[in-house]
């Protein structure tokens, strides 16, 4: 038997939080040290699980499967390909980057914020890494809770109910994929003569088209509402402002991703067929999603706010990218997801590092930070120019792949989906003029000093991602491409559907009226 | 009361006992099979001997005298349940004593069951009222009691039987209800009970005299064989609709729900978890052996009529809990929402659909159980305070206590890690087994509802600050800790590893007659 890295990857935050559990609450000093040294530790098994990742399969690596419901056919399956293998090393990069992020900010109820982090880590890794349905539904729920748990508790002023509505907005989504989850078990056991939750066998049945859309739809509204996709997405700037820093942080940079992972993962290669027929929606709702959250942030006064509404913004692109159906788009959305985390992750940061010394996130109440706070003005702008998606860093790479790959489908949408791009530009560089370019006008911010050296590593490796994910993105694509082919491959057969090929120039050119292509198919550019 | 629950055991014993009619008209005692009535004989045993040692034992040692007959009484019937799983286990289901008393999987599990729950209620029920000092010698007699007539709900194989088996733990759970009788409100609530109650009974009795006045036997047996040979006399229907209005008031179905809020506000909080857990599973199983197991083949009249009551119970039962402010009437509106889930169990009628609603019993019965536990102790003398701003900074007081409702809340609510999502997961899969998925989307959004209420209490628990002075009566003696312990075991178990309980329910062969 193979090393189970991939359960002892999942557990050990587990591990962690039963270990705080059993730590005197008053003894923060060891609290803190077990949380960090956990995350820590879970990094350090991301490295070895990055090079164990064998380059080049579309298959699924690391699967292990066990018995766990025999009962009802469920069983505990895990593994990981390409499409989840940057989700959980985002996860295990993000955590103790939160967690350090959170020492001295959180003073009260320390073991319990610590044992409700470690136990939203072991659901989100196992969410990601879950090749069963069952599993996957019951980390999907796990999650709410420790989350719950984690805006209610250390939240902002209108907490509860931001903590209600998140935990009430995804369980209705939930409520949907449950019945088509038993759909497709019931299916199976028609088909098969057995029941069965694991995704590999659930692959292989023949599902009738109207079937496919219903449970299409039903997957869809649940992952939707995790994205968020307009008009889902009105739980996010509530639940994202209200949390706790380290709270937004993990929802922005991975809980969202779990529902662009799930049309990955599940809705896309389940349901093929009905896959081809309403990524059109999607695709529509995507781009609504980019300009309205991008004109949303225009109109924020808060600052916390705006980086909410920029992601409704941001992951319009990443849901675009998907349901472009090329390949392009799906690596570019898959890089975005990657980018998006670590960005918006990083601002959230920042922005309750200001907090912090300033207790508003009005933006008016600022101006002229710079030069009060220098390091902090420059890391700020790094990061806005990440989230913009500047050349030399990660979201430029990623947007364009969406672009170019929505741009082979139609280069309206690409056209429409591209004002975003510069309507994030807009906002955000508005949002920093605002707070740190000009003089000083209010005498509150006279008094402020600028970050600490811890403030300072907390928030450096994220910069270093940014710029490491823009200028070598192969390294990152490479991974991902034999398992976006996969399901791109699995849509063209399943689903009657031929990928937009890419024209070529040279042919174009001798035979102009012809259009008749047959270009580098989907190559690289 | 005492007494009638008395003369009325004695009726019902005699009855096992007794002789029926044979074809020649001569009477002829029927063959007594003594290990299969033994589970529920030994606790009848129990109970008169708690009830007639008053004479025997000195005043000082007749309270611990009770409580260890009864817990005796738990044991010797557990282990005369066990022989009769073994006995099972060789290949001898069937029915005993003339046919009346069913021997198979489902009647032995739901015997455990009802074992385990009248053992909690002991566990948690006598030092919760002996704090309250209204703890009473009968308390044992009526727990043992109430369990031989909910264990006798499940393998009763004759109507007759279902009807004072029914009897029985009803009026035991009357008596409970109206434990703290130097209260007003616990007067009222047990007479309202007593007396719709009593209606309910009655309604159950009009149907099964129509029952056997069409099908010409009250046997389960016989009216399988009955309905099995062609076309259904509306007559029947009608009495199938009014045995559902006795059995739908026990597990408290919309619209014979009116008595819980109030029953499970008024009662003492250390009964409620008895009378939640207890009453509405001896209700479920005995839907399960009627309409599931003997109407079998009347599913297309009742089919609708269950759905309709089930979308009802749960619709109810979600939206009315929202606006509760009593914790009390909070959960009381969540067991009828849980009614509802478990109806949806009833409906669709397969045997994957039965040992799921068993399942769902079980860690039902074991979440409530903790649940009303920890308002018995939150909640103070004479149940004072039940508001659920009283739980207010909980999280703060007594973190153990806020963490352990947690648990059972999020329980209540399905959601994983524990029991409740296993529980109405295996139910939901099985009723789209059988193409129910309707019904099933109408649970999974009642469930979203409910989340809600549960959550509202979590919140005040670990947000609000608490208001006014700490009470200090809130700190739980070691023997409830001890249940209480057990139950979030039970609940996070089988929230993580359901295979052991689920292969007993397959290896129990659920399979009843019919199916």
């Amino acid at each position: 038997m193979e090393f189970p890295l991939l359960s002892l990857i999942i557990w050990l935050p587990l591990v962690g939080a039963l270990t705080v559990a059993l730590i005197p609450k008053d003894n923060k000093q060891a609290i803190q040290t077990a949380a960090v040294a956990t995350t820590v530790a879970g990094l350090g098994l991301g490295v070895w699980l990055f090079t164990g990742f064998k380059q080049g399969e579309a298959a699924m690596q690391m699967v292990e499967a066990y018995e766990w419901i025999p009962a009802i056919g469920a069983r505990y399956i895990v593994g990981i390909d390409g499409i989840s293998l940057f989700m959980v090393l985002l996860t295990l990069f993000m955590f103790p980057i939160a967690i350090l992020a959170s020492l001295g900010q959180i003073q009260d109820r320390l073991k319990a914020y610590a044992i409700f982090m470690l136990i939203l880590e072991s659901a989100i890794l196992g969410a990601f890494c879950a090749l069963d349905l069952l599993l996957f539904f019951f980390f999907w729920e796990a999650m709410l809770v420790p989350m719950y748990f984690l805006i209610a508790g250390w939240g902002g002023k209108r907490r509860v109910y931001a903590a209600i509505k998140f935990f009430l907005y995804t369980m209705l989504g939930s409520a949907f994929l449950l019945v088509a989850i038993f759909l497709l078990a019931w299916m199976h056991q028609k088909q098969t003569g057995s029941i069965s939750f694991d995704l590999h066998s659930l692959l292989d049945l023949e599902i009738a088209r109207s079937t496919q859309l219903w449970l299409f739809i039903a997957f869809s509204v649940s992952f939707a509402i995790k994205v968020p996709v307009f008009p889902l997405h009105t739980w996010l700037p509530d639940a994202h402002t209200e949390a706790p820093t380290a709270g937004s942080v993990v929802l922005a940079a991975v809980l969202l991703k779990l529902g662009t992972y799930g049309f990955l993962r599940y809705s896309i290669p389940l349901f093929p067929k009905a896959t081809v027929e309403l990524a059109g929606v999607l695709v529509v709702l995507g781009v609504i999603g980019i300009v309205y959250g991008a004109i949303l942030c225009l109109k924020q006064s808060d600052i916390k706010r705006l980086v909410a509404y920029s992601s409704v913004s941001h992951l319009g692109f990443v849901v675009l990218g998907i349901f472009a159906l090329t390949f392009q788009g799906i690596q570019g959305g898959l890089l975005q997801m990657l980018n998006h985390g670590v960005a918006t992750g990083a601002l959230f940061l920042l922005v309750g590092m200001i907090y912090e010394r300033r207790h508003t996130r009005e933006i008016d109440e600022f101006g002229g930070l710079a030069s009060k706070m220098p390091v902090f003005a420059g890391l700020f702008l790094v990061t806005v120019f990440a989230s913009i998606g500047l050349p030399g860093m990660g979201g430029f790479i990623g947007e364009l792949l969406i672009l170019a790959g929505t741009f082979l489908r139609n280069p309206w949408i690409a056209a429409a989906a591209a004002t975003g791009v510069i309507l994030a530009a807009v906002y955000l560089l508005w949002a920093y003029q605002r707070v740190f370019t000009g003089k000083i006008d209010n005498e509150e911010n006279e008094r402020l000093s600028d970050i600490g050296a811890k403030e300072i590593l907390v928030v450096v490796p994220l910069v270093v991602l940014m710029l490491f994910v823009g200028f070598f993105p192969r390294y990152f694509l490479d991974r991902t491409e034999p398992s976006v082919r996969q399901v791109l491959t699995r849509v063209e057969e399943k689903g009657h559907y031929r990928e937009p090929e890419i024209p070529d120039p040279v042919a174009a050119a001798e035979k102009p009226a012809g259009g008749d292509s047959h270009g580098g198919h989907g190559a690289m550019p | 009361m005492i007494r009638i629950i008395n003369t009325l055991q004695v009726a019902s014993a005699s009855l096992v006992a007794a002789a029926t009619p044979s074809a020649e008209g001569v009477i002829r005692a029927p063959e007594i099979d003594y290990v299969a009535i033994a589970p529920e004989a030994i606790l009848v045993l129990g109970a008169l001997a708690i009830l007639l040692k008053k004479g025997f034992v000195p005043r000082r040692y007749r309270m611990m005298a009770s409580v260890a007959t009864g817990i005796l009484a738990i044991c010797a019937s557990l282990i005369a349940t066990g022989i009769l799983w073994q006995r099972l286990a060789d290949g001898a289901a069937g029915t005993a004593v003339s046919g009346i008393l069913a021997v198979d999987g489902f009647a032995v599990f739901s015997k455990v069951l009802f074992l385990g729950i009248a053992a909690f209620a002991i566990l948690l029920g006598v030092p919760g009222l002996r704090r309250e000092r209204i703890m009473r010698e009968e308390y044992p007699a009526l727990v043992v009691l109430a369990a031989a007539g909910m264990m006798l709900m499940a393998a009763s194989s004759d109507l007759i039987l279902t009807f004072l088996a029914l009897e029985l733990f009803s009026l035991a759970f009357y008596v409970l209800a109206a434990f703290a009788r130097d209260l007003p409100r616990p007067q009222e609530s047990a007479l309202k009970y007593f007396l719709l109650g009593a209606f309910a009974s009655a309604f159950f009795l009009y149907g099964v005299a129509l029952a056997y006045g069409t099908a010409g036997s009250t046997n389960l047996t016989s009216i399988a064989d009955f309905l099995g040979r062609g076309s259904i006399p509306w007559i029947f229907v009608a009495s199938m609709a009014l045995i559902l209005v006795g059995l739908g008031f026990k597990v408290g179905a919309v619209p014979f729900h009116m008595w819980v809020p109030d029953v499970y506000q008024g009662a003492p909080s250390q009964v409620v978890g008895f009378l939640a857990s207890g009453a509405k599973a001896a209700g479920v199983v005995a839907l399960l052996r009627i309409y599931v197991s003997a109407f079998h083949a009347a599913r297309p009249s009742w089919l609708p009529v269950i759905a309709g009551l089930s979308i009802a119970t749960m619709a109810v039962g979600v939206v009315v809990a929202l606006v509760q402010s009593d914790i009390k009437r909070l959960l009381g509106y969540s067991s009828i929402a849980h009614a509802g889930y478990l109806l949806i169990g009833v409906a669709a009628a397969t045997p994957a659909a039965t040992s799921a609603s068993l399942f769902y019993l079980v860690s039902y019965a074991a979440m409530i159980f903790g649940a009303f536990a920890i308002v018995s102790v939150v909640s103070g003398k004479g149940d004072g305070f039940t508001r659920i701003d009283d739980f207010a900074g909980l999280a703060r007081r007594r973190p153990m206590l806020a963490a352990a409702f947690t648990v059972f809340l999020l329980g209540l609510a399905g959601i994983p890690p524990t029991a409740g999502f296993i529980a109405k997961f295996v139910l939901f899969q099985a009723a789209v087994e059988s193409g129910l998925w309707w019904l099933v989307l109408c649970g999974a959004v009642a469930s979203v509802i409910a989340a809600y209420f549960y959550l509202r209490v979590i919140i005040v628990m670990f947000v609000r600050e608490p208001e006014g002075e700490d009470l200090d009566s809130d700190e739980p003696d070691p023997i409830t800790s001890l249940g209480m312990g057990l139950a979030i075991g039970i609940t996070l178990v089988l929230g993580i590893i359901p295979q052991a309980l689920m292969s007993v329910l397959a290896g129990a062969d659920l399979v009843m007659p019919g199916l």
